[in-house]
């Protein structure tokens, strides 16, 4: 009896011993961000996206009743944020139901780099890609204006998935300036001032802005319900 | 139960555990969508917390998962220890998990719910079996029989 005590009590040291281990361990590699390089994080990204439709700036099927228009501009650190914890709970629910779409209006205008990081990611709606760049752009992303953009850029469009000599032909096609400049004009016309600001309405009407910039998908879904009951 | 009833049932839930891990760990490298009734599955399989030093999660239990079910076959004490061991860690730490899911991503994920409840019987059941090396067999059972 005396012996099986002592098995217990080993077992349930070891245990304590090895959950412990593994707890510092995830804290330790949760606590170091950088550490998720856009190949880390591209199977969750792709896992993401699969099976729901993209087209240019669009992600979600033609038919789902109401649009969502999220203003963003890839350096900005909100809008990181916002993309990393809200986003997918919001495709999972809302966007793969075929409830929701949603088209990414990106803005350049926390510094030269958002301009680089934005041609990036309308050369990938070319590719009906979009939404895996500017996701695996948001895993990468560091302090604004920190030079993280360049060096990260081609890793996130081989990431992608994208085909790299036409995604690097079209990123710097003059036609892309023209486009970046037409998305400000549109948002600023909308009224947008900050970043990440929202859109909704019934699928092809104006968006109408939200007064949130912390959209997540319980709020969400409440204001589709509303906007188009089942 | 016998020893050999409590070693039956806990390779049993070892064996589902090993096709729960196994599909996760697919999902994990394979990218494809994770089946989920409630839809929290992928904001956990996409946070910080479904890798432990790059490994995947799903990846570790799995590798508890076969060695339970390997412990399960062999018949000793430091087997039994060895099992009891794995699987209160794994309990403890899904315990960990839990809580990150809840507080921290604020989503559940019903197979990793599903994995804590595995492991908490197979740790239940484990602890039973060391302590108790199952009940005497029946009467009229040779002792060749006893395992």
């Amino acid at each position: 009896m005396r012996t099986r005590s002592l098995y217990v009590a080993a077992a349930a040291a070891v245990a304590l011993l090895g959950a412990t281990v593994l707890v510092l361990a995830s804290l330790l590699g949760s606590s170091d961000s950088s550490a998720t390089p856009a190949r880390t994080a591209s199977a969750g990204t792709s896992a993401l996206f699969t099976g729901i439709p993209q087209h240019a700036a669009t992600l979600g099927r033609p038919t789902a009743p109401v649009t969502l228009v999220e203003y963003a501009d890839l350096q900005c650190p909100y809008c990181g944020l916002w993309a990393r914890q809200q986003l997918p709970s919001i495709v999972d629910q809302l966007v793969r139901s075929g409830r929701l779409q949603i088209r990414f209006h990106g803005l350049a205008f926390v510094g030269p780099d958002s301009q680089t990081a934005l041609a990036g990611a309308i050369a990938a709606g070319r590719q009906n890609r979009l939404w895996d760049f500017v996701d695996l752009m948001y895993q990468s992303q560091e302090t604004e204006n920190a030079g993280w953009v360049d060096p990260v850029l081609d890793d996130t469009a081989s990431a992608a998935q994208l085909d790299m000599d036409r995604w690097t032909s079209d990123r710097r096609s003059g036609s892309l300036v023209d486009e970046i400049d037409r998305l400000s004009a549109g948002a600023a016309a909308a009224g947008v001032h900050s970043t990440p600001s929202f859109g909704l309405a019934r699928t092809g009407e104006p968006p109408k802005l939200l007064d949130t910039h912390d959209l997540d998908a319980t709020s969400l879904r409440g204001l589709i319900d509303q906007l188009a009951p089942r | 139960m016998t020893d050999r009833q409590l070693r039956a049932t806990i390779g049993l839930l070892a064996l589902a555990g090993t096709a729960l891990a196994a599909y996760l760990v697919f999902v994990h490298y394979s990218g494809r969508p994770i089946t989920c009734s409630f839809g929290g599955c992928e904001t956990v399989h996409r946070s910080k917390y479904s890798e432990v030093l790059g490994v995947p999660v799903a990846l570790l239990g799995l590798g508890a998962y076969v060695a339970i079910l390997a412990l399960s076959l062999w018949c000793s004490e430091a087997a039994r220890a060895a099992g009891l061991a794995i699987a209160l860690s794994g309990v403890l730490f899904g315990a960990y998990l839990l809580y990150a899911q809840v507080v921290v991503i604020e989503a559940l994920c019903e197979w990793c719910l599903l994995s804590d409840a595995l492991l908490s019987v197979i740790a239940a059941l484990s602890l039973l079996r060391l302590l108790t090396k199952g009940a005497p067999a029946p009467p009229g059972v040779p002792a060749r029989a006893r395992t």
